[in-house]
């Protein structure tokens, strides 16, 4: 049915940009945890990270404005969820596509 | 003497016969005049006859036509009248069938449509748990379902309304052949009272000429011995004049012999006279000369 079909399209279009986010919140994670490290090895005299630290800082703004989100684990568990709910709607609407 | 009698009988008899035919002739002067005027009233009568006959045909004729005309309207109003019932039953089963399909429907087509593109709205846009999404969908599909009903129920609306256009318009034209019908009967009705005037004026007019005619007849038959008669004296006349004209003469010729006898004895007295010597006078001298001169021409 072509319903179910564009219903199932939709959930393709939520799902993508749920990876999306969670890519985005997943990087921004990491960036912060690079940052950190690069923080304490400036601090510790190491200057040849201060280039890798400011490539790293504009990274995570540009993530920041396109992602929004205070990064926690919760929301990645959120988005996570997201997204396993629309993989599971998915499933039954192409399901139910492909039978009917 | 009982010739010339005779004769004065036949002349008698003659100016009799001749007297009675003057009275036959004027009795037959008057009957011609009256066969003459008999006959002029049938002619004229038979000329109405004719001229009432052949309005009577035309009149028939044509109340005929408008009978027809009548007919052949009165069989396109009855299809007509059945076309509107046909019509009519369509409706009552299109209305029927509206109403059970309007409950299945539970709503207009216009509603239903908006709830549905709503729900497609949310169906197609809309992020929502599954159980939700698909409790959603049922019922979008159940909307679905009702907007066919109630566009079918649209439909079935649209043609009933087209069907009660059609029956206006039917109802206009039966109306419209009603009056055709009326009209055109009337005047047929008109047409055969006015027949009926006319064929019993034409009868009235025909037995007047066939009295003219009997009488007319009648009139011939009088006339006929007085014709009869007439030709009977005109035989006994001409028969008389035959006879007066032999008696007159053989009157003549007796006169003539009686004069030729009177002659040839004067003649003789004379002669002999004149033999024996006798005096003669000068008429007695004159028949013996004329004598001689009638033995010299004999």
């Amino acid at each position: 049915m072509q319903l179910c079909g564009s219903i199932a399209e939709k959930h393709e279009r939520f799902l993508s940009k749920y990876k999306q986010e969670l890519n985005s919140l997943e990087r921004i994670l990491v960036l912060q945890e690079e940052i950190d490290q690069v923080n304490h090895w400036i601090n510790s005299g190491k200057q040849a990270y201060v280039e890798k630290r400011a490539k790293a800082l504009a990274e995570l703004e540009e993530l920041k404005k396109t992602a929004g989100k205070k990064v926690s684990a919760r929301n990645l568990d959120a988005v996570r969820q997201k997204i396993k709910d629309r993989e599971s709607s998915l499933v039954y609407w192409r399901g139910r596509a492909k039978g009917m | 003497m009982a010739k010339e009698s005779k004769a004065d009988q036949l002349v008698e008899n003659f100016e009799e016969d001749v007297s009675k035919l003057k009275g036959l002739f004027s009795k037959e002067e008057k009957f011609w005049s009256e066969i003459k005027r008999l006959k002029a009233e049938r002619n004229k009568l038979n000329i109405q006859v004719k001229e009432l006959s052949s309005k009577g045909k035309r009149l028939r004729s044509e109340r005929d036509k408008l009978n027809e005309k009548v007919a052949l309207l009165k069989k396109k109003r009855s299809e007509v009248i059945q076309k509107i019932k046909q019509l009519r039953d369509a409706v009552r089963s299109s209305a029927s069938e509206k109403k059970t399909l309007s409950k299945d429907a539970g709503g207009v087509s216009d509603k239903i449509a908006f709830r549905l593109n709503k729900n497609l709205g949310r169906l197609l846009c809309e992020e929502m748990p599954l159980e939700k999404e698909r409790k959603l969908f049922e019922d979008t599909l159940a909307l679905f379902q009702k907007l066919d009903i109630a566009v079918k129920v649209d439909e079935l609306q649209s043609s009933i309304l087209s069907k009660y256009s059609e029956i206006a318009v039917l109802e206009h034209q039966v109306n419209t052949l009603s009056d055709e019908i009326r009209s055109n009967a009337g005047e047929a009705e008109e047409k055969h009272m006015e027949s009926l005037k006319v064929y019993s004026e034409l009868d009235s007019v025909r037995k007047k000429s066939d009295e003219f005619h009997k009488s007319l007849v009648s009139k011939y038959e009088e006339l006929k011995p007085i014709r009869d008669k007439i030709s009977s004296l005109k035989d006994d006349l001409k028969s008389t004049e035959d006879e007066i004209n032999v008696v007159h003469s053989m009157a003549a010729k007796s006169r003539e012999i009686s004069i030729s006898k009177k002659r040839a004895e004067r003649i003789l007295e004379a002669k002999q006279k004149f033999k024996d010597g006798k005096r003669i006078s000068f008429d007695d001298f004159k028949v013996i000369i004329e004598s001689d001169g009638m033995s010299s021409e004999n």
